[in-house]
């Protein structure tokens, strides 16, 4: 089964730089679904998930990530979100944290902490099914 | 034939034991001019003198009861030095007291030795009093002075200045007024002194209409009035306001520029203003100008370093959005780059894809920078626009970016459009920006228009008509603003640093020009400029009175955010 991952960012270069560096993964599948808004990123979660992960970026043309990150909790309470994000301030951070995100990055970012950031709760994500199967 | 007064004319007080010696020295004075007093001996003798406030005091030295040097010691203490004092004795003055001025010998007596004598001491009183006056004048100058560096603000430095002018003249009431240049007004300022709050409120009268034809502070000059009810020069408004009935005003004045006006009323005791009072309330408000000046200059370095503080605050938020604006490129780059370094099994048309990405992106990069860089130099003053003639047909047929799109651009522009005085490069940069943000915004394609018009004989008009997306007609009052970017869907996936339209409004505003915009959303939009034919005059934006707006077509349209 492919991880279906959520990307979420108004810069067009910016989601197809994530879509192409996940489809390129060998050891593991990506589905790569893209949203350019947070009313897109809601609607996705809605329509389209559930999701193992949201990579989230803060600053959306209609309204901020923590928001959509907070209303995201209403549609889907566990699925893991990753702010991916240009604001690099330790009180956006905070904000992030707050607002019930799971992880933060500040771009640029590496490809390879990218590969690692989602794998690894890609990962989390699979175990948490497990256990609840279990 | 008895001498007359050599001197001025004083009050004299006669102090004698032996009342018939005393009457006879009261007819030597009073035939020489002078207002007597006959001083009755007594236990209350120093109190009827007291009372008597004389000028000059001439004792006998042979009062025993009580005794002379009693008599001067009392009465210095209770006059102080002002009174004059003469004392007469018949053979020892051994036994004066040493507080006295003169001493007369009166054995042999002679009338006319003893009126030179009194008109002697009379003078250096007179000149005394003179000179005290000027150092009191003075002293209260200095104090007035003294006091300003110590107020706080401007209501601590009006209420100063009225009470101290007051009491300076010895007058009942003390304002100040101040001009209002913008409502053309002379206005009270608070607080007042001897003055309600509502009488000094309402002390305010323009300086056209009835004030013309009255005594009226832009020309008349200082003013000394001292039965103000009647004085048909005055504003009756104002005396009634201030309800006085003398009034002396002196202007508060800058050079030839009237700032306000310093006024006392109502002399203590009914007394009048004399020409003397009118000089000292003169140097008063030369004084009270200074203070004024340095009250409006301590306010303009305040709300200079507000305004500095604001521009900091604004500065740092636009650099951390500027950062955030730098990242997103440089992230697509990073990404791109590292993929095609990483990944030697990729197509060619995957590799080509991907560094066509990284070169738009860097392009949109160098963009930021060079639009951000233009903000701030403009912004801070440090970008001087470079103005010189331009045949403005021809250039805008140049200007326009074609060949963008396959979008049709219709250039209308009338033959013989004038020739303006702009700076070429800033111009062609406006042009570029109107027009791709026309072609960027209309994705379905279509026509769009760049019409040319004369508007009066001072302002051309650039009008750049779209058939695009429009904008939401609550979004359209913040577009000429900072990283304003139109918030739809649509508009969104168009890529945009939100700097391009302020620029443009930078540039239009430094040539003394506007800009505006009509739109429909979904219908399209218009962009137009309305600039000066010669720039080089207008340094601001056009004022009020030379709006080049009212020459546009009337329709719902923005101008400039301020």
């Amino acid at each position: 089964m492919p991880k279906r991952v959520l990307v979420v960012d108004d810069h067009v270069p910016t989601r197809a730089l994530i879509r192409t560096i996940l489809e390129a993964e060998k050891g593991e599948q990506f589905e790569v679904k893209e949203a350019g808004s947070g009313t897109e990123c809601l609607k996705a979660a809605d329509r389209s998930g559930p999701f193992d992960l949201i990579l989230l970026d803060v600053n959306l043309p209609d309204m901020d990530g923590y928001s959509v990150c907070r209303a995201l909790r209403h549609v889907d309470k566990k699925v893991p979100v990753v702010f991916v994000t240009a604001k690099g301030d330790l009180k956006d951070y905070t904000a992030g944290r707050e607002a019930g995100g799971d992880s933060y990055l500040v771009k640029p970012i590496a490809r390879a902490a990218l590969r690692s950031i989602v794998h690894l709760f890609t990962s989390i994500e699979r175990s948490r099914a497990t256990g609840a199967g279990s | 034939m008895l001498p007359a007064s050599a001197g001025p004319i004083g009050h004299v007080a006669i102090l004698h034991e032996d009342a018939f010696q005393g009457e006879a020295l009261a007819r030597i004075f009073r035939t020489a001019g002078h207002r007597l007093s006959v001083i009755v001996p007594g236990r209350r003798v120093v109190q009827s003198i007291v009372d008597t406030a004389p000028d000059l005091l001439v004792g006998s030295l042979s009062l025993l009861d009580p005794p002379l040097a009693a008599v001067v010691r009392g009465v210095r203490q209770a006059l102080g030095s002002d009174l004059r004092i003469l004392v007469l004795f018949s053979y020892d003055a051994s036994v004066v007291p040493a507080e006295v001025d003169d001493v007369f010998r009166t054995d042999p007596f002679d009338a006319a030795e003893l009126v030179l004598r009194a008109g002697r001491l009379l003078r250096e009183q007179a000149e005394h009093r003179v000179l005290q006056k000027k150092t009191q004048e003075l002293l209260g100058l200095y104090k007035m002075s003294w006091a300003f560096s110590l107020a706080g603000g401007a209501e601590a430095l009006y209420a100063h200045v009225a009470r101290h002018s007051a009491e300076m003249l010895k007058a009942g009431r003390g304002l100040v007024l101040l001009y209002d240049a913008e409502r053309r007004q002379m206005v009270g300022q608070m607080p007042g002194f001897g003055l309600t709050p509502e009488q000094v409120s309402r002390v305010r009268y323009s300086v056209d209409g009835e004030a013309r034809s009255r005594w009226n502070f832009r020309r008349n000059g200082p003013l000394l009035s001292n039965k103000a009810q009647a004085d048909t020069r005055l504003l009756p408004d104002l005396v009634a306001a201030l309800g006085v009935r003398s009034l002396l005003a002196a202007p508060i004045a800058r050079g030839p520029e009237i700032l306000g006006l310093l006024a006392v009323g109502d002399r203590a005791n009914n007394a009048h203003f004399t020409d003397e009072d009118l000089n000292l309330l003169l140097a008063l408000a030369g004084q009270v100008t200074i203070a004024v000046e340095n009250l409006r200059l301590h306010d303009q370095i305040k709300k200079a370093n507000e305004l500095l503080q604001e521009y900091d605050r604004l500065k740092s938020e636009f650099v951390g959005i500027v950062a955030h604006d730098f990242r997103k490129p440089l992230m697509a780059i990073r990404g791109f780059a590292e993929l095609v370094l990483e990944e030697p099994e990729l197509p060619l048309e995957s590799r080509q894809e991907f560094m066509r990405t990284v070169i738009n992106e860097s392009e949109h990069l160098a963009l930021l920078a060079n639009d951000t860089l233009l903000i701030t130099q403009i912004e801070t003053g440090q970008f001087s626009f470079n103005f010189s003639e331009i045949d403005i047909g021809p250039f805008i047929l140049d200007a326009v970016p074609l060949g963008l799109s396959d979008h049709s651009v219709l250039m209308d522009v009338p033959p013989g459009f004038p020739k303006i005085w702009a700076d070429p490069e800033r111009l062609r940069q406006l042009l570029t920006n109107l027009v791709t943000n026309a072609v960027k915004y209309s994705p379905e394609g279509g026509s769009i228009i760049v019409r040319c018009r004369e508007r009066g004989g001072q302002h051309v008009g650039i009008e750049v008509v779209d058939h695009g997306l429009g904008i939401p007609t609550e979004q359209i009052g913040r577009l000429f603003q900072k990283f304003a970017r139109v918030r739809s869907d649509e508009h969104m996936k168009i890529s945009g640093s939100g700097l391009g339209l302020y620029i443009c409004r930078l540039i239009v505003e430094g040539h003394g020009g506007q800009i505006w915009v009509e739109s429909e959303f979904g219908r399209g939009s218009t962009f137009g400029i309305v600039l000066p034919v010669d720039a080089r005059a207008a340094k601001k934006p056009a004022g009020a009175e030379e709006r080049p707006e009212a020459a546009t077509p009337e329709k719902t349209k923005d101008g400039p955010a301020t």
